[in-house]
């Protein structure tokens, strides 16, 4: 049976595969340093002050605002 | 002309460790031009005899920028007539993250530059037993690559060698990385008839990026954006079409050649990761690192500075021996040396502090401040960047302000600049130590905590908010389309590099050097002149005054030369400064004394010492105890109280929080910002400030 890929946030599911950005401007910037789709992405942790993630994707770890974990579209593992 | 080799990478690839190690410490730093970034670059001896100049450019992901910064790699690499366009690159990259760190690399290709690729932190790889078949990269882009180990010396000798042969007659990969799209091959066949002689990548990027490029002229520009309208050129999308398809073109070839799975992750790392950006213990480790950071800076730089005024006292007296002439010697001994020995005093506390950001750096710890502090200092109108700033603003200003060119947002970076010189610089120490005296008795405490300390504390806590506050207030009123973005990259932890650093400090130091002494020197002459001349009449009954006063009171000649430096400073065009100032400054408690200090602080903050015991007639010490003592004696002729009373002391103390009273940070602002127009705004902002604040506690203490 053909399943449909249902895009979610990283915020909520923790860990996903990339399948696609929500904002063309800002994907630029990510796939530039190397976060792709098909890339793993794994949420750590959120900063003190919040609203910023510390985000594995293909062992390389990152430093990202809210708005730019929410342009990064997963699916389940 | 040399030939020129470029160095070239990511920014976490260990470029700079290959830059010092080829060049030793014979390096130059300059600027590119136009752009107010740094140049790095040496001279290379190849084994042939021959030599070559090695530039190390700014660390990119990709030739598709993300900041001004990294605009300048494009912009030289996009024309060849570029001066600083290389005969060859040498690409840096890290072998454990090696599938990340290609794309730049192909761009490269396309350009048509001929490449040797170098991978380093070999010894990170094979302890992680990561083993990548150089063979099969070397055949598949048909490139020379080595693999070392950043740290240690070994195969410079075989780089070398190689540079001079590739330099000699290179063997240039001809394949194209990129295909490009229907519409793209069309575009650039259009333009190929504007610009004959570029090559397709070359003329790509000068469709994407046109309206920047300097080296282009108005009717080309206009050309090229008719033609890029013609075509249907949308510059993101192409961006990202061309980064996915060099993903996809060198993805299965690093994949093939690597032993195991290519992403490895530095345990160590992680475990580190846990303590250091934790929400509690980040924070925490955070702030102490920043004690360790200033208390380091401040005791180690004592001893250099004590050196600098021993021997800058040294060569005055020797300049006023042996110039025989009382005008010469004084201008040498009181202008030029004064200035130099104002600007060299500070250049200990700026090479440590830098020294010590920069192993931090190296070590990946200033990314993790930048994660962690990045969501309060966007609330304030900077950014997680800001941060290296901010910290640096507690020894200078001026290298601060400097270190603001990796915020790739203008707003952010405006503001960083803006507001980083209400942070308490070292200029400001030995006002401070003078004028806490006058707050609070040295031996009041409170609880276990000596009272002047906390103040001391209350009085940098005090530029910190508001650098804070005027950043919010400033977010408010600049109006800025440009997307502000974090996404930064928090690298493996990694042993820093002392040489690195020691020379990036060295680099910090000197441009201090050279920034702040051209302004100081010329600041520092005209004091003099307007301190050492007046009207003659005024000059003239000055000097009578002494003459009589001497010969009455039988004063000694040391006590004769002292009142003379007094009144003739009273008599000169800075004294009748400071009288006309009177008026202005009065509601602040201040008198003209005063006022001439506040004046001659222009030059630097810490000038204010040296006028006030000018001014009492302590000759030229420098002793605070005395000088507290003096100025405690001094009396108000109207009241007949103590001239230094608590209320003057505050409003003093937070005049100099507050206002902008550097004229070589204004300089640096004046460059940075491109004009005089945010400089003057800056001024009258922290000026009108310091003035409101002073006012308010003058008159709410007396």
């Amino acid at each position: 049976m053909f399943k449909p890929i249902i895009a979610k946030n990283l915020r909520d599911i923790k860990i996903g595969r990339v399948c696609g950005f929500a904002d063309e401007q800002l994907s630029r910037l990510l796939i530039s340093k190397g976060v792709l789709i098909g890339s793993i992405a794994t949420l750590i942790r959120e900063s003190p002050f919040g609203q910023t993630y510390y985000v594995k994707i293909d062992g390389l770890r990152f430093g990202l605002r809210k708005e730019e974990i929410d342009v990064i579209q997963v699916t389940d593992m | 002309m040399n030939k020129k080799i470029a160095i070239l990478g990511n920014p976490n690839s260990g470029k700079s460790s290959v830059f010092n190690r080829l060049t030793g410490m014979s390096a130059k730093v300059g600027n590119f031009p136009g752009v107010t970034v740094d140049k790095k670059i040496g001279i290379l001896r190849l084994p042939s005899g021959t030599t070559a100049d090695i530039i190390d450019f700014p660390g990119v992901y990709s030739l598709h920028p993300n900041s001004k910064d990294e605009f300048i790699v494009t912009s030289i690499l996009a024309n060849p007539q570029d001066e600083n366009y290389p005969d060859l690159v040498l690409y840096v990259a890290d072998i454990t993250h090696l599938e990340k760190q290609l794309l730049l690399f192909t761009q490269l290709v396309d350009l048509g530059l001929p490449i040797i690729m170098l991978l380093t932190m070999k010894d990170l790889a094979d302890k992680d037993q990561l083993n990548i078949d150089l063979d099969q990269l070397k055949n598949a882009w048909d490139i020379p690559i080595y693999a070392i180990n950043a740290r240690t010396q070994g195969s410079t000798n075989e780089i070398l060698q190689e540079l001079d042969k590739q330099l000699l007659h290179s063997t240039l990969s001809t394949q194209q990385q990129y295909k490009l799209s229907y519409d793209e091959q069309s575009l650039v066949n259009d333009l190929a008839e504007t610009f004959p002689g570029k090559n397709v990548y070359q003329l790509l990027l000068v469709a994407h990026y046109h309206q920047q490029l300097n080296h282009l002229t108005a009717a080309q520009k206009s050309r090229i954006a008719q033609s890029n309208v013609k075509h249907g050129f949308n510059s993101v999308a192409s961006q990202i079409r061309e980064t996915m398809q060099r993903y996809d073109s060198f993805t299965h070839i690093v994949r093939k050649a690597a032993s195991i799975g290519t992403f490895k992750v530095s345990k160590l790392s992680d475990r580190a990761d846990d303590i250091l950006t934790h929400r509690w213990w980040g924070l925490i480790i955070f702030f102490a690192v920043n004690f360790i950071l200033f208390q380091a800076m401040f005791s180690w730089a004592s001893y250099p500075q004590e050196w600098i005024d021993i021997a800058f006292s040294w060569v005055g007296a020797q300049v006023k021996h042996l110039i025989p002439f009382e005008t010469l010697s004084s201008f040498v001994s009181d202008g030029i040396l004064a200035g130099l020995g104002g600007i060299l005093v500070f250049v200990p506390q700026i090479f440590i502090l830098f020294f010590l950001i920069n192993i931090l750096e190296d070590f990946g710890y200033m990314a993790r401040a930048v994660y962690l502090f990045d969501r309060l200092l966007i609330k304030f109108g900077l950014n997680g960047k800001s941060l290296v700033s901010l910290i640096a603003g507690g020894a200078c200003a001026i290298p601060a302000i400097m270190s603001t060119r990796t915020i790739s947002n203008q707003k952010e970076r405006l503001i960083t600049t803006l507001v980083t010189p209400f942070i308490s610089c070292s200029a400001r120490i030995p006002v401070y130590t003078i004028l806490v005296g006058f707050v609070v008795a040295s031996s009041h405490h409170i609880g276990p905590f000596n009272t002047q300390g906390l103040l001391f504390m209350g009085l940098y806590l005090l530029g910190i908010v508001t650098a804070l506050g005027a950043g919010w207030i400033l977010k408010q009123i600049i109006k800025s389309d440009d997307r502000s973005f974090l996404m930064i990259e928090l690298p493996d932890y990694k042993t820093p590099d002392f040489k690195v650093a020691v020379h990036t400090a060295f680099t910090k130091a000197w441009s201090f050097i050279v920034e702040a002494g051209k302004v100081i020197l010329i600041i520092s002459m005209i004091l003099w002149v307007l301190s050492s001349y007046g009207t003659k009449s005024r000059m003239e009954a000055a000097t009578s005054y002494v003459q009589t006063t001497t010969q009455a009171q039988h004063l000694s000649p040391e006590q004769s030369e002292d009142l003379m430096a007094n009144k003739k400073l009273e008599a000169s065009y800075a004294g009748t400064i400071g009288k006309w100032m009177e008026p202005l400054i009065a509601p602040l408690g201040f008198d003209w004394k005063i006022g001439i200090a506040l004046f001659t602080s222009f030059a630097a903050r810490e000038v204010f010492v040296g006028t006030m015991s000018t001014l009492y007639s302590l000759g030229s010490t420098e002793d605070y105890s005395s000088i507290t003592k003096k100025l405690a004696a001094e009396k108000n002729v109207e009241t007949g109280q103590p001239r230094f009373t608590m209320a003057v002391a505050v409003s003093l103390l937070l005049f100099y929080v507050f206002a902008m009273q550097c004229m070589s940070t204004m300089a640096v602002v004046k460059r940075e910002t491109g004009g005089w127009k945010w400089p003057i705004i800056q001024f009258v902002f922290m000026c009108s400030l310091a003035y409101l604040a002073s006012f308010i506690a003058y008159q709410l203490l007396k």
